[in-house]
């Protein structure tokens, strides 16, 4: 023991002020990365800063839109021209009317140039605007017509009716319906009851709240698939499999705030996959001569897939060119084969072959900013939608699938924290009551930059997904 | 006294120097102990290549992190577990690419340790680099960083055992290599 000790301590001191100069170019390599990731800090800054202004410009431009449809939405229909002989007859039904004072609170007021048919010689004499204000459409009680001229006959009786008629049909009367009970209306012309009916809808619509929050959970089955490109350095030395998307599920919730009538925000939290597989029957190896060892192979013959690509062998494992960029392999699969290349243009390369499916996996969290647009709005409703996700990559995986199992064999290098993607769709919704709707939703993301940021590669991720989900509105 | 004082506050400074971002003061940190550190790195590689990678991969760990840095203790000792570290994760990885089969106790050579005491650190190393990837680790970690045989099978995942096994024989492999070279240099000057 004693012996040992003093071999440890003679050794131990030995290297107590051991020192050797590293190479002048060592600190040129470090002082470059670290400017480069000072480079990339600021770039992700960047980044940052640009989906703020993105969120910033898309609420900014929410609000001027919905500014403009406050100013159209509440103007009100107006009826300047009544038959002036239609005086005796308003005279004799005093009981029938709500007269208010003229001064009453916020008149509404709107001009139209409504043409009713009529000789401008009958109309001139007798111009009176009347004003349906403050219908309750909601209790029938509460109706009321305001009146400027006892000269206009109003039947109260026949607009209650026809409101609780618009109320229980949710829709307006069309004209059709409205002409062919003309007669019965004693005295109240087709053109004045079509502009009631049309102040009805109008105050029934602006009764609506307007502004609101809406929340929702969604469940996305989806297909992941990408496209790409690559410098013809970076592809040649890589071996083209067949190549295939991805079928998976994502999901989040989302929030809504809707501007106005028609147009909404949205924003949440997504989480989404997006991966892509590579494997190939054994039909590869008849086509390409890198492969000729294999044939008359039994383990590689059949319908079995079977992923083969070049690899350079490094000291801390392997690297491979793939579709999404460099594979940092730090592992060999199980049951996989090296072998050696012996054309002699590089011994640190060889080839990979395994039988299964080679998958490049990337987990996102999407934060998204979307503009909504109501295209109808009723018991079913329909939306378009569209925006940018800022894409944070939260996983980055290389698996294996083979007779051993899903092997995790290492990540794809110089992926991008941060990433930009759009997305489009169209929802349907059926609305279960006051507050809860459910909905589908079709909708298309793709990736505006490569998620690789590696100059040789371009990889742009896009996934078409089938968003369903449940609301709340308050 | 004192002066050792002031070499301490400008290490300090350079520290914190160095931890907001300036350039200057992680050359100068790197022109002050980047000859230390490549000796222990060089000791943990096979070759001098893997030594300076490991070299620049722990500088930047350093740089990184160099925020969280107490100043409690001895920053050269806080450097110097990052170096081993930054091999021991690199150990780590190879392993799972090429295991290698746990070794059996092999025969005491019965050399003593009086060679041991002619030869220079830089012939050490060597023969030190020359050691089978996990030898030499156990080796470095047994002898040069103080740590017990459990500790080197946790941070190694290995067992106890071939612990003990790994660094006895990678013992009896530098003795023997030690009085090789002496050997052969003693019969080349008999011959010259």
């Amino acid at each position: 023991m004693s012996e040992r000790t003093n071999i440890d301590k003679t050794i131990r001191e030995k290297f107590e002020d051991f020192s050797v100069e590293p190479p002048v170019h060592l600190w040129g390599e470090i002082s470059g990365e670290l400017a480069a990731g000072k480079r990339r800090k600021r770039i992700a800054a960047f980044g940052w800063i640009a989906a703020a202004a993105v969120v910033v410009i898309a609420f900014l431009a929410g609000w001027l839109i919905n500014d403009h449809s406050k100013q159209v939405l509440p103007s009100m229909v107006e009826q300047p021209k009544v038959q002036e002989n239609n005086q005796n007859q308003t005279e004799s039904q005093p009981q029938n009317q709500k007269s208010v004072s003229q001064n009453q609170e916020q008149p509404v007021i709107a001009k139209s140039n409504v043409q009713t048919g009529r000789s401008e010689s009958e109309t001139h004499k007798a111009a009176r605007t009347f004003v349906v204000k403050n219908v309750d459409v909601n209790t029938e009680t509460e109706s009321e017509v305001i009146t400027t001229s006892k000269r206009e006959e109003w039947n109260v009786e026949y607009l209650a009716t026809k409101t609780a008629e618009f109320d229980q049909e949710n829709q307006p009367l069309l004209v059709t319906q409205i002409q062919g009970k003309q007669e019965e209306k004693r005295g109240i012309s087709a053109h004045d009851e079509v502009l009631i009916v049309g102040n009805i809808q109008k105050l029934k619509q602006e009764n609506k709240p307007e502004h609101g929050w809406i929340v929702g959970a969604h469940l996305s089955p989806g297909y992941a698939a990408h496209t790409s490109s690559y410098s013809a350095s970076y592809s040649g030395n890589m071996s083209t499999n067949s190549e295939g998307g991805v079928r998976n599920v994502g999901g989040g919730v989302s929030v809504q705030y809707k501007t106005g009538k028609k147009l909404r925000i949205e924003s949440g939290v997504y989480y989404a996959q997006n991966s892509q597989s590579a494997g190939s029957s054994n039909g590869l190896f008849n086509m390409s001569p890198s492969y000729d060892f294999l044939s008359g192979n039994a383990e590689y013959s059949g319908n079995d897939l079977v992923y083969a690509n070049t690899v350079e062998l490094k000291r801390e494992g392997m690297i491979m060119n793939s579709t999404a960029g460099v594979v940092n392999l730090n592992q060999t699969p199980q049951g996989a084969e090296l072998s050696a290349k012996t054309d002699g243009r590089d011994l640190n390369t060889a080839t990979l072959i395994t039988n299964g499916e080679f998958t490049q996996q990337f987990d996102f969290i999407e934060i998204p900013m979307y503009l909504r647009y109501r295209v109808v709005d009723g018991k079913f409703g329909i939306d378009l939608m569209g925006g940018l996700n800022a894409g944070l990559v939260v996983g980055n995986n290389v698996f294996i699938q083979s007779d051993y199992g899903k092997q995790n064999v290492g990540t794809t290098e110089s992926i991008s924290t941060l990433n930009l993607s759009g997305t489009v769709g169209m929802g349907v919704s059926y609305s279960m009551g006051t507050h809860f709707s459910l909905s589908l939703e079709p909708r298309m993301s793709y990736y505006l930059n490569s998620i690789n940021t590696n100059p040789d590669v371009s990889y742009k991720p896009y996934r078409l997904g089938l968003f369903t989900g449940i609301y709340y509105q308050f | 006294m004192a002066h050792l004082h002031c070499i301490l506050e400008d290490l300090k400074q350079i520290i914190n120097e160095c931890a907001s971002g300036n350039i200057k003061a992680q050359e100068q940190l790197y022109r002050t102990f980047a000859p230390k550190m490549f000796g222990i790195c060089l000791r943990y590689a096979k070759d001098r290549t893997e030594a300076e990678d490991n070299l620049h991969e722990g500088f930047i760990k350093v740089y990184s992190s160099i925020k969280s840095f107490r100043h409690e203790g001895s920053f050269e000792g806080w450097m110097r577990k990052i170096m081993v570290n930054v091999s021991l994760e690199k150990f780590r990885k190879q392993q799972t690419m090429y295991p290698v089969e746990d070794m059996v106790l092999y025969a005491d050579s019965h050399a003593t340790d009086d060679v041991l005491a002619e030869i220079s650190a830089q012939e050490l190393l060597v023969l030190i680099q020359q050691l089978p990837p996990r030898y030499r680790m156990v080796f470095n970690l047994y002898v040069m960083e103080g740590m017990n045989h459990e500790e080197i099978s946790r941070e190694m995942n290995i067992s106890v055992g071939t612990s003990k096994s790994n660094l006895s024989r990678s013992r009896d492999i530098l003795k023997d290599k030690v009085k090789k070279l002496y050997g052969e240099a003693g019969k080349n000057n008999n011959t010259a």
